[in-house]
């Protein structure tokens, strides 16, 4: 078989489109028919117009006409819908491979209502005071504090594998993948460990103002281990001007955290989306929630996809026969520095 | 069932005949059976999109009477090969819808039978098959050689403009044309969902 010849016209190309969605005249259809067997040209054509097809369908870029005729005529065979579901496992391991190393470097520029950040706060290091042979209050906060060291560690040591990992090149790439992924879940924890904490020197505060932390617990160690994450409420009608969000130069990706109102369903997609165009410029890959209460879905979206302008989050829930449904939008403003 | 009439209808080939197709459709360029494989697909393709739905065995079918046409012919004048594929692929297909028009009663009458409580699978279930899915097709990407894997990944990365960007700088950092990047890219993915496909089977 020869190869296959130049550029594709744009008529062609919607000719294809027409042809693999059933709508092209039974006679035009029956030359496709052998040009798509006999001709290498029209069968490697088709081929990447497929598959491309298929790939909007499942990123949700198609015109609502075009979507709506995919699913009434192509999604009736199996076949068909075996390529649809290999395309969804497909652009995820694409995105996964493609996705750059995740850098904690987000800033929030203000605490807003559906902002918030948890870099540990800036600690004045006070000398320690102990009031008592057993201040719970205390003790929480330091055990918290010691599970985020650990965590801390746990964190580097990931880090230290990530960067071993990514030095072997391709062959290591599935487990560098892993190693983010944990990071990733590290960073979840030390999170929570940084809320725990907060609320713990909230307690101890209203119950022994005069008592602080001891060095060894001191803020400085916690602003390293408790990663940034931005957490996000869904938009409600009350809710007025978007938060603003800044993002380092020098950021390689945002962790988000987008809090849900319920716990629904198994799993969950999200889209970040140009409001002004409704182009979709970062797609998640499907996602379990972090099953806390209230539940949280993170994403980490690569920050070059992030540029200073309004954006929001479109997260879908998906049920068990793998239904997509809308569950809240989140919107953002993104700046740069 | 109409596989099973199929399947009556054409015996298996023999790996006497196997070969001789092969070459007929080598015509004359030992390609190591990737031209079959590549007509097969076509194949495939096109019953489908013809909505048969046993598209795997119409192609063998096809394959099968060309088979038997050189067998008692010795060869076929219709050149290029790809063509004569074709012109009987049709007939396969005119006759299958034929046939499916004498069976509709009978399967009509299958597919309204109730088929009872679907078994429930449960979340961890299917999350757990969804983990063993992604992890075939890591390992399936593993088992490409590294340029192939990257271009798999660069060729499908992004959406719209930014893919056909990425596309057009991939395909000068290559020195090959756009198309030329389309048909590896393509023949990338086929082979990736048959490599997924083999693994889930075993899975």
């Amino acid at each position: 078989m020869s190869q296959p010849k130049e550029l594709i016209s744009e008529e062609q190309h919607g000719q294809l489109i027409n042809y693999l969605l059933g709508l092209l005249p039974e006679e035009e259809a029956e030359r496709l028919d052998e040009a798509s067997i006999v001709d290498d040209d029209v069968a490697a054509r088709l081929c990447s117009v497929e598959h491309d097809l298929v790939d909007a369908y499942v990123m949700e870029t198609l015109d609502p006409d075009t979507r709506g005729r995919f699913e009434t005529h192509y999604l009736t065979s199996p076949r068909r819908r075996e390529k649809v579901k290999f395309a969804r496992r497909f652009l995820t391991a694409v995105d996964r491979a493609s996705a750059p190393p995740v850098a904690p470097l987000v800033v929030a520029a203000s605490r807003s209502e559906r902002v918030r950040l948890f870099p540990a706060k800036p600690d004045s290091g006070r000398p320690i005071a102990v009031g008592s042979r057993y201040n719970w209050p205390l003790l929480t906060a330091a055990a918290s504090v010691v599970l985020a060291c650990g965590v801390l560690v746990n964190d580097l040591q990931l880090r230290q594998g990530l960067n071993r990992a990514r030095r072997l090149g391709v062959t290591t790439d599935r487990r560098v993948g892993a190693l983010t992924e944990q990071l990733d879940q590290a960073r979840n924890e030390n999170i929570e460990i940084a809320e725990a904490l907060e609320r713990a020197r909230a307690a101890a505060a209203t119950e022994q103002p005069a008592v602080s932390p001891p060095p060894a617990l001191s803020s400085s160690n916690v602003t390293v281990a408790s990663a940034p994450a931005t957490v996000l409420f869904p938009q409600t009608r009350s809710i007025g001007q978007a938060p603003k969000i800044e993002v380092a130069a020098s950021a390689e990706s945002v962790l988000f955290e987008l809090r849900l109102e319920s716990n629904e369903y198994p799993q969950y997609q999200a889209v970040l989306k140009d409001p002004d165009t409704d182009r979709i410029v970062w797609r998640s890959a499907v996602v379990r929630a972090r099953a806390a209460s209230p539940a949280f879905v993170s994403l980490v979206v690569p920050a070059d996809r992030l540029e200073p302008r309004h954006y929001s989050f479109e997260l879908a829930g998906i049920d068990r026969a793998g239904h997509q449904t809308t569950t809240g939008t989140y919107a953002l403003q993104i700046d740069r520095r | 069932m109409v596989t099973q009439e199929l399947l009556r209808e054409e015996p298996k080939l023999t790996q006497f005949a196997f070969h001789r197709l092969l070459a007929w459709l080598d015509d004359g360029v030992d390609s190591g059976g990737e031209t079959y494989i590549e007509m097969r697909r076509r194949l495939v393709a096109y019953f489908d999109r013809r909505n048969r739905p046993f598209a795997d065995d119409l192609a063998d079918q096809t394959f099968n009477r060309i088979s038997k046409t050189l067998e008692q012919s010795g060869s076929i004048a219709v050149k290029p090969p790809a063509r004569y594929c074709y012109v009987v692929a049709r007939f396969v297909l005119l006759e299958d819808i034929r046939r499916s028009r004498r069976f509709v009663q009978v399967d009509e009458a299958r597919d309204a039978m109730p088929l009872g409580p679907r078994p429930v699978m449960l979340i961890d279930d299917r999350a757990l098959m969804q983990e063993q899915r992604l992890e075939c097709l890591d390992r399936c990407l593993n088992q490409l050689k590294p340029e192939q894997r990257e271009l798999a990944i660069e060729y499908y990365r992004d959406a719209k403009r930014e893919r056909i960007e990425r596309r057009r700088s991939l395909a000068e950092r290559l020195g090959i044309t756009m198309n030329a990047l389309g048909v590896r890219a393509c023949r990338i993915r086929n082979a990736l969902q048959a490599c997924l496909d083999a693994c889930c089977k075993n899975v």
